[in-house]
């Protein structure tokens, strides 16, 4: 009897810690709810959401980003050590405090996912109007392989610039495809443009990454 | 000293880790090589969650039949959790500085974490100051750490990522390799708790008990 009283005892008990942990517990505040109910400017805040691919930008002191919550964009301005996992397309927490819409981050905290997959040799490439879309993010170091399909309703080609590479298809007619190799050096950055002229300012850029292994 | 079948046993389950850690499994594609840490700190933390259950099981039969064998199963095994515990933070911490980019943070994940170790911590004294009947409650109260530190990531918005193996979505988002090299270490680790948690049973059944507390003697009794 006094055995269930202790039970009953300890089981009320934690679910009363779990109702104040669930209530008490925001680790982190999303770009949205910044924007319904803005913190006082020397308020320190913590936020958390996805880094926009093509948002970040090194700074002297930092990197500045758009972090969004598929909602609402809260730019980002951060002074400080960037961890080399950082990288636009993926989660991040930043802390803060929020200067004129824009948050002065001086701790930035990267939100890796629970994916685990070694880096590809090879990936697929396509040109829409107006985008370059790559299957997967991260290369291989060494030769690698990537098929191009321009998927779009015009012409396409696609240029591929790196520290140590410079690779391009031909113009490729709508529904044509063609294959790039090319030696990926560890670590590097490649930029993905389409070289027809104007296509880049439309939005045609992208970026992949060659593993530091 | 004659070794014994089951210390082999184990000792080739930790062979058989390193090698599938370090040579099988791939390097991860975004964070390298830094994700064999993986290896280490997925079964630590999964074997101290064992270990707990393990106090949690001792600890309800014992509290039904006060027996000395419960206790000392549940002390061992809470010892071994305790530590294990503390490791799973460490390597979490070590592999924190370099992918998340800082040693620490209050997330629910590690918040939680530090609260099971805090429950071992307290199992562990209830045992040495009150005796075993206390310390079976403390540890079966303890254990409601385990399901809250495994489903903060589930229930919480936190900094660590979400369970890639035990994850409610029935979907394994890992590569073959990784998968069977998570594995291997898992039951090495688990294994290898089992036969600590066996021998130090044994040692603690050998040892004397423990001093009790000095009973509260009437005064004048002693005359």
């Amino acid at each position: 009897m006094r055995l269930l009283i202790a039970a009953v005892a300890v089981v009320a008990g934690g679910v009363l810690v779990f109702q104040a942990l669930d209530n008490g517990v925001v680790y982190y505040r999303t770009p949205q709810e910044i924007a319904q109910e803005p913190p006082e400017p020397d308020d320190r805040v913590r936020v958390g959401g996805l880094v926009v691919a093509g948002s970040v930008h090194t700074m002297p002191q930092g990197v500045s980003f758009t972090l969004t919550d598929g909602v609402r964009n809260l730019p980002v301005r951060h002074t400080g050590e960037v961890s080399p996992v950082f990288a636009g397309g993926q989660g991040a927490v930043v802390e803060g405090r929020m200067d004129g819409g824009v948050l002065l981050s001086d701790r930035l905290m990267v939100k890796h996912s629970n994916e685990y997959r070694p880096p590809v040799a090879s990936t697929r490439v396509g040109l829409t109007e107006w985008a370059v879309s790559v299957g997967d993010p991260v290369l291989r170091p060494g030769p690698v392989t990537l098929e191009v399909t321009n998927a779009g309703a015009t012409a396409h080609d696609l240029i591929v610039t790196g520290i140590g590479v410079s690779a391009h298809t031909p113009v490729l007619a709508p529904g044509q495809a063609a294959t790039l190799r090319f030696d990926a050096p560890s670590g590097a950055l490649l930029t993905l443009v389409c070289g027809v002229t104007g296509h880049e300012p439309l939005g045609m850029t992208g970026t992949l990454r060659v593993a530091d292994l | 000293m004659r070794p014994s079948l089951t210390g082999s046993l184990v000792s080739a389950g930790a062979v058989a880790a390193l090698v599938t850690g370090l040579a099988v499994a791939p390097p991860d594609a975004v964070q390298g090589e830094l994700q064999r840490l993986m290896y280490v700190h997925v079964p630590a933390a999964w074997t101290a969650y064992l270990c707990f259950t393990a106090v949690f099981a001792a600890g309800l039969l014992r509290l039904r039949h006060p027996r000395p064998e419960l206790d000392r199963i549940g002390r061992a095994a809470g010892e071994v959790g305790a530590g294990l515990t503390a490791l799973a933070i460490v390597l979490g911490m070590v592999w924190g500085r370099p992918v998340w980019g800082v040693w620490w943070t209050w997330d629910p994940r590690l918040t939680t974490t530090v609260l099971m170790l805090a429950a071992y911590v307290a199992y562990l004294l209830a045992g040495r100051l009150a005796g075993g009947r206390a310390a079976a409650i403390a540890g079966c109260a303890g254990f409601l750490t385990v399901p809250l530190a495994h489903g903060s990531v589930l229930w919480w918005r936190a900094l660590h990522q979400p369970p890639t193996v035990l994850s409610p979505e029935g979907r394994l988002p890992i590569a073959a390799p990784m998968l069977a090299a998570l594995l291997v270490a898992t039951a090495a680790f688990t294994a290898l708790a089992a036969w600590v948690v066996a021998r130090r049973v044994r040692s603690l059944a050998a040892a004397p008990p423990p001093p009790l507390p000095a009973p509260h003697l009437p005064a004048g009794a002693a005359r």
